[in-house]
């Protein structure tokens, strides 16, 4: 399978009074064509970031982008908005990111218009077709957003999304915002979708139950880097890193009598900002020595399963 | 094709629904009825406005003189048809000019902000420090008599307002995830700006604009009150009620008639804001 994007040392700082806030610190990753690579961490590890950074939505500090084996990191405005025919994300919140004083149609029709490629009958049938795609009936394409309900909405930021007919697509939490029986029905829909138009997903979510179901490889965040990256399988099988084991630990398992091993990590997440070199968990890792101080780097310790922990042989036995 | 024929515009809903409000109904024809007055000031006067009848002083509501005479002997219908152009050529110009200078400086400080921000914003804290209508005052002494002046002074005090509820709907909807959503789908900034920042940040604008045109009409008054704003022999409301005052303990009807003229004014622009707010938001429907 070829790759369709390769992110190589992708850094995002933000500047604060403090000093910069490393939000996306030395990130790379590939995805393949056609399949789906899930982004797990907390909340505030940087993981939108690196969305919106690979999307150009945001500009990037440092580092390589290459798309469908074009380097796109050094394009400029224009060349992105020929760009996001190709490229397309769908947002975590199908309210906020759906213009209220616009009809169904009006948002899904949007990109279409912006393309200026159909005429307005070519876009009306294309618009029909997309709702059918993403299963919504057509009686709603005079509504608006607000009056529909969550499970919807996102259906409707997915048909805008698609409208472009996208090869790649950045899915910045798009369940988390909706029910349980809703979630569901939306990342079937995500995956018939990528099934049927051979689309690739970046997944980012904080839910783990998700990114197992939905993701071919995954990569776990912690403050900005990626600290471990493995396939589906094998993550959920062998996690390496303390991080990664320490998460893994906390899903709930639906048997009353489980025993689990509860890893808890101590203390506070550290600050972002002007972290100090070497690992960054080391402040909370039970396992942390003097090396930890060093700076990290992948290691890979089995066919595609890279770990940035240098004791993660040590741990494991 | 039955479909295609059930896509209403936003303007045909927002219409519908303002018609279902029957207060703002009541403000609208109001309004129209002032409006209509206002145009055909001339054709349905009884008389000239300055016209001066020294044999019929202080003649009493009815007989010749429908609503009574002044201390000139002047028509008061007559003065008060007038001075309803007046007043809502006043009115609707000094808001439409605070609404553009104010909206102006808003959009500007929301969506640059920063030092940009900072340097308006406080700027209009001092501005906004004054009183308004000792800032009309102000103006208008500045600038002078006159129609044209008074709209100008009404319009730059009246501007601090318009200016913050623009720059605070801009800064709210710039930060909005469909802003984003608009950029990811190739929009430009003038697609953003026009397509997604304006419509969300006018209704706010619009209903202010129209409650505000009351408030204007009532400044004027206050001007003329105090002996500003429109000079005599022109039937400006408010200097019509303050020179009518001297005489109100024999004469009341001098004061009564144009204070309800204005109330008339002021309460139909308000019931049509208000009526228009809630016409306006999309997540009221029905």
């Amino acid at each position: 399978m070829s790759e369709i994007l390769r992110v190589e040392h992708l850094k995002k700082y933000f500047d604060t009074p403090a000093g910069p806030l490393h939000a996306v610190d030395d990130v790379s990753f590939t995805i393949k064509a056609g399949s789906t690579l899930g982004v797990v961490g907390e909340s505030g590890c940087g993981k939108t970031t690196l969305g919106r950074v690979v999307l150009q939505l945001q500009d990037k500090t440092d580092g390589k982008i290459i798309f469908d084996g074009q380097d796109v990191s050094s394009v400029d405005k224009k060349g992105w908005r020929a760009l996001r025919d190709d490229m397309q994300i769908i947002f975590q919140d199908p309210m906020s990111s759906l213009d209220p004083r616009m009809s169904v149609r009006e948002i899904i029709e949007e990109p279409l218009k912006l393309q200026r490629k159909l005429n307005k009958e070519e876009r009306i049938t294309r618009v029909k077709e997309l709702m059918d795609t993403v299963g919504i009936a057509e009686r709603f394409e005079n509504a608006y957003p607000h009056e529909l309900d969550g499970g919807r909405r996102q259906r409707i930021g997915i048909a805008r999304a698609l409208a472009l007919n996208p090869k790649f697509i950045v899915c910045d939490e798009p369940v988390s915002a909706l029910d349980v029986s809703i979630q569901a029905q939306v990342l079937n829909l995500l995956m018939d979708l990528q099934d049927e138009l051979k689309l690739s997903y970046l997944f980012i979510t904080h839910d783990l139950s998700v990114v197992k179901y939905i993701s071919d490889e995954i990569v776990v965040m912690y403050l900005g880097q990626i600290v471990e990256r493995a396939s589906s399988a094998e993550l959920f099988a062998s996690p390496m890193h303390p991080y990664t084991q320490a998460l893994l630990s906390a899903i709930p398992v639906p048997d009353v009598h489980a025993k689990k091993d509860r890893i808890i990590l101590e203390g506070e997440i550290t600050s972002p900002v002007n972290p100090r070199p070497g690992c960054r968990l080391a402040a909370r890792c039970k396992y942390a020595t003097e090396v930890c101080k060093n700076p990290q780097t992948p290691e890979e310790v089995a066919p595609g399963h890279y770990v940035s922990c240098c004791r993660a042989h040590e741990i494991r036995q | 094709m039955k479909r295609q024929n059930r896509k209403k515009s936003q303007a045909a809903i927002v219409m519908k629904r303002l018609f279902r409000n029957k207060t703002a109904v009541i403000g609208m024809a109001v309004i129209i009825i002032l409006l209509l007055i206002a145009i055909f000031a001339e054709q349905l006067m009884p008389y000239d406005y300055a016209f001066q009848d020294y044999y019929a002083l202080f003649q009493p509501p009815g007989g010749d003189y429908l609503l009574g005479t002044d201390h000139l002997g002047r028509d008061l219908l007559s003065r008060l048809i007038y001075g309803c152009r007046i007043s809502l050529v006043i009115g609707l110009f000094s808001v439409i000019l605070s609404a553009l200078i104010g909206g102006a400086l808003g959009c500007v400080a929301g969506y640059y902000g920063g030092m940009t921000d900072n340097l308006i914003m406080r700027f209009l804290d001092v501005y906004q420090s004054v009183p308004a209508f000792v800032l009309a005052l102000a103006m208008s002494s500045v600038f002078g008599y006159g129609v044209p002046m008074t709209i100008l002074a009404l319009g730059i005090s009246g501007m601090s307002g318009y200016a913050r509820m623009m720059r605070g709907s801009i800064m709210t909807i710039k930060g909005a995830e469909y802003i984003e959503a608009a950029r990811a789908v190739k929009g430009n900034d003038l697609h953003i700006i026009l397509k997604h920042i304006i419509p969300n940040a006018i209704s706010p604008m619009i209903v202010n604009m129209s409650m505000g045109v009351g408030n204007a009409i009532l400044m004027v008054s206050m001007l003329g009150f105090v002996g500003m704003g429109v000079p005599a022999p022109t039937p400006e409301w408010g200097a019509m009620l303050a020179a009518g005052r001297n005489y109100m303990r024999d004469s009341g009807y001098l004061v009564v008639i144009p204070g309800i003229a204005i109330v008339i004014t002021v309460m139909a622009f308000n019931l049509f804001g208000d009526g228009l707010r809630d016409a306006l938001d999309p997540k009221l429907k029905d």
